[in-house]
């Protein structure tokens, strides 16, 4: 066994040219296939995670997937604000049908990480916990996720400005006030990890220094921000929005009671047609997301398919070819004491060695080319994609890629095994 | 012929080869039927013959390449006429060193390899020493680790010769191994595949139309 394995390498490697072309085919199709995936894979991951158990995010009204990009993966703009009189009920504890309304304001960021004024609950729904220090209490006080932590080396009781919008950009800063680091959250998989968390009235202060919006503001907030630290606090809860019913949030991000109830089921279309708010369901929404990338990861996957084929059809010829000028020498091997299986096994082993090492290339490429993906999907995102795990999938495809070397070398292996020893050495 | 082959065998200690009624028929064709061959241990015998009489058929009989129509193949005591498949094989590579006219090696393994080969091949662990010692005695030890078509024509016989007589075959059979050397050379060789056998104690049968050889060995058969 051993003598056929080593001289099945040494015939591979003698004539690297043919080995390379034969690999770089081989490696194409499994590397695309390991790489659709791995991508596909780890997007599921992070939309599953983040799924949270939220039924339904209410907001203005747009594109209802956009509502649920911005809201729930934050990733995309917001559809624009909603003011709290009209979405009153849904922010009321006593509202028959909703279990948990997480309040959601946006329009901020420090390094591109998104400052997200919300309440307690948001840790609740996504099931994230504190890591160190202590959650927001008062105004400007904010708790970091842990990837904003250990990127921006953000520690408590460390103060930043804040800049407006979704990118990094000093033009924009609000200097007029400092948040201050009160806590850091832990780890949890989630979008939450990426977030910078605040009290919605932080995000109101904000901005309440902008234009004509400083009108609307009759009570606390119209000072300094400095001195609201001192002198008011929110405490929090939804109570404390409803008390500001002239001002807006994002969104509301909604957790029922009973999603099967009927009642329920008939919320979304009451929102979407008697109010000036939209609601998105996040499971219907995300689904038809994943049939729009489903179309475009199907191509591939026939593309994949043909180059498979291809490359298939590829270590045959090149098999075939080999055993062809290599007749006196399987001749020669029957001469020295080899078998007719033992040549059957020879041929089959230098198919199976090509399979594999384009696996192991192919592999090897699509964790590469996720590694610079999951990079520009990081500097873009802020998602982490994992490049160096092995699903069980890439296992599946190592042993259909086997396989595949296996039925490529069976022709030319049986042919070398039916080598006439007396015709061969009789042609000199 | 039969009184012959006895008289033969009685007088050597050890029969490495000895054949009884060898028949072969291609089908369709006209039987060939050859003369009974008796070599002892360390004994040298000529197979001449013209041209399409059966040499190439007789030396794959002796070989164990193919299988005769009738009678027997005695080689070191063990008859292998009746040996097919795996067994035969085996037996192949174990007991019989065959040199072609052409030799032919593995193109992807080195000189030192190609030897080993021989021995990895029927199970037998690679003997590197001896592997060594033999390509001494042959005096191409310096390209050991050469790979095997950077020899000349030359030197590629003689590794063809050590690889044949690794395993300590019973039989050694060589075909036509002069035919395309000059006189000098054509003795030369004969001398170093007949000091081989007497070595290892096998017996060495040369299949040859090559009439420089009939000085060098007395123990000749022409097949007719």
């Amino acid at each position: 066994m051993m003598q056929y394995l080593r001289l099945a390498a040494k015939n591979l490697f003698y004539k690297p040219l043919n080995l390379a072309l034969s690999l770089i085919l081989f490696a194409l199709g499994v590397g695309l296939i390991s790489f659709l995936l791995l991508f596909n894979s780890q997007l599921k991951e992070k939309f599953d995670a983040n799924l949270a158990g939220i039924n339904l995010v209410i907001g203005a009204k747009g594109s209802p997937l956009q509502l649920i990009l911005c809201n729930m993966y934050h990733i995309d703009n917001p559809t624009g604000n909603i003011n709290i009189k009209d979405a009153k009920p849904f922010l009321n504890p006593r509202h028959p049908l909703i279990k948990m309304a997480v309040p959601l304001s946006l329009g901020d960021n420090y390094r591109s990480f998104r400052i997200v004024g919300t309440n307690h609950d948001i840790l609740k729904l996504y099931g994230v916990q504190l890591g160190e220090g202590n959650l927001w209490a008062k105004d400007l006080e904010v708790t970091i996720g842990a990837t904003v932590a250990k990127k921006s080396g953000l520690k408590i009781g460390d103060s930043f400005v804040s800049s407006h919008g979704f990118d990094e950009d000093p033009d924009l800063a609000h200097d007029h006030a400092k948040f201050v680091v009160t806590g850091i959250l832990k780890g949890s998989g989630t979008v939450v990890d990426q977030l910078i968390l605040t009290n919605t009235a932080s995000i109101w202060e904000m901005h309440a220094h902008e234009g004509g919006k400083e009108d609307a503001h009759d009570h606390e907030h119209n000072h300094t921000a400095a001195d609201s630290l001192d002198q008011h606090v929110h405490d929090n809860s939804n109570t404390d929005l409803l008390a500001h019913p002239e001002e807006q949030i994002t969104s509301i991000l909604v957790q029922y009671k009973s999603a099967n109830n009927y009642q329920t089921l008939n919320m979304p279309r009451a929102i979407n047609e008697n109010t000036a708010m939209q609601a998105a369901s996040p499971a219907y929404e995300i689904n038809k997301l994943y049939d729009m990338i489903g179309t475009g990861t199907e191509t591939i996957r026939y593309i994949a398919l043909l180059i498979a084929i291809v490359s298939l059809i590829s270590i045959f010829i090149s098999l075939y070819q080999s055993m062809k000028q290599r007749k006196y020498e399987l001749a020669l091997l029957r001469v020295m004491g080899s078998s007719r299986a033992g040549l059957f096994f020879l041929i089959l082993l230098e198919g199976i060695g090509i399979a594999f090492l384009g696996w192991l290339t192919g592999t090897l490429l699509s964790h590469v080319g996720m590694m610079v993906l999951g990079h520009y999907l990081t500097e873009d995102f802020g998602y982490d994609f994992q490049a160096w795990v092995l699903l069980k999938e890439e296992w599946y495809l190592f042993f259909i890629a086997l396989g595949l070397g296996i039925v490529a070398a069976l022709v030319p292996a049986l042919k070398a095994a039916g080598t006439d020893i007396n015709q061969t050495l009789g042609e000199k | 012929m039969l009184t012959n082959a006895m008289y033969l065998c009685a007088t050597i200690s050890i029969c490495m080869l000895q054949t009884i009624d060898l028949t072969f028929q291609y089908k369709g064709g006209q039987p060939f039927v050859f003369p009974d061959l008796t070599v002892g241990a360390k004994e040298s015998m000529l197979l001449l013959g013209r041209s399409g009489i059966g040499k190439t058929t007789l030396l794959h009989l002796l070989g164990g390449l193919m299988q005769p129509s009738k009678g027997k193949i005695l080689i070191d005591g063990a008859d292998i006429s009746h040996k097919s498949g795996r067994d035969l094989d085996r037996f192949r590579g174990k007991h019989i060193g065959i040199i072609f006219q052409q030799n032919h090696f593995i193109a992807s393994l080195n000189v030192m390899d190609n030897i080993l080969l021989a021995q990895t091949l029927i199970g037998d662990k690679a003997n590197v020493e001896r592997a060594n010692h033999l390509l001494e005695r042959l005096s191409i030890a310096s390209k050991a680790n050469q790979p095997i078509n950077k020899l000349s024509q030359g030197e590629k016989q003689r590794v063809a010769i050590a690889r044949a007589v690794i395993n300590k075959p019973g039989l050694i059979l060589a075909d036509e191994p002069t035919s395309a050397l000059d006189d000098q050379n054509c003795v030369a060789v004969y001398k170093l595949l007949e000091e081989q056998a007497v070595e290892e104690g096998s017996a060495l049968v040369i299949v040859t139309h090559d009439n420089r050889l009939k000085s060098e060995v007395n123990h000749q058969i022409i097949l007719q």
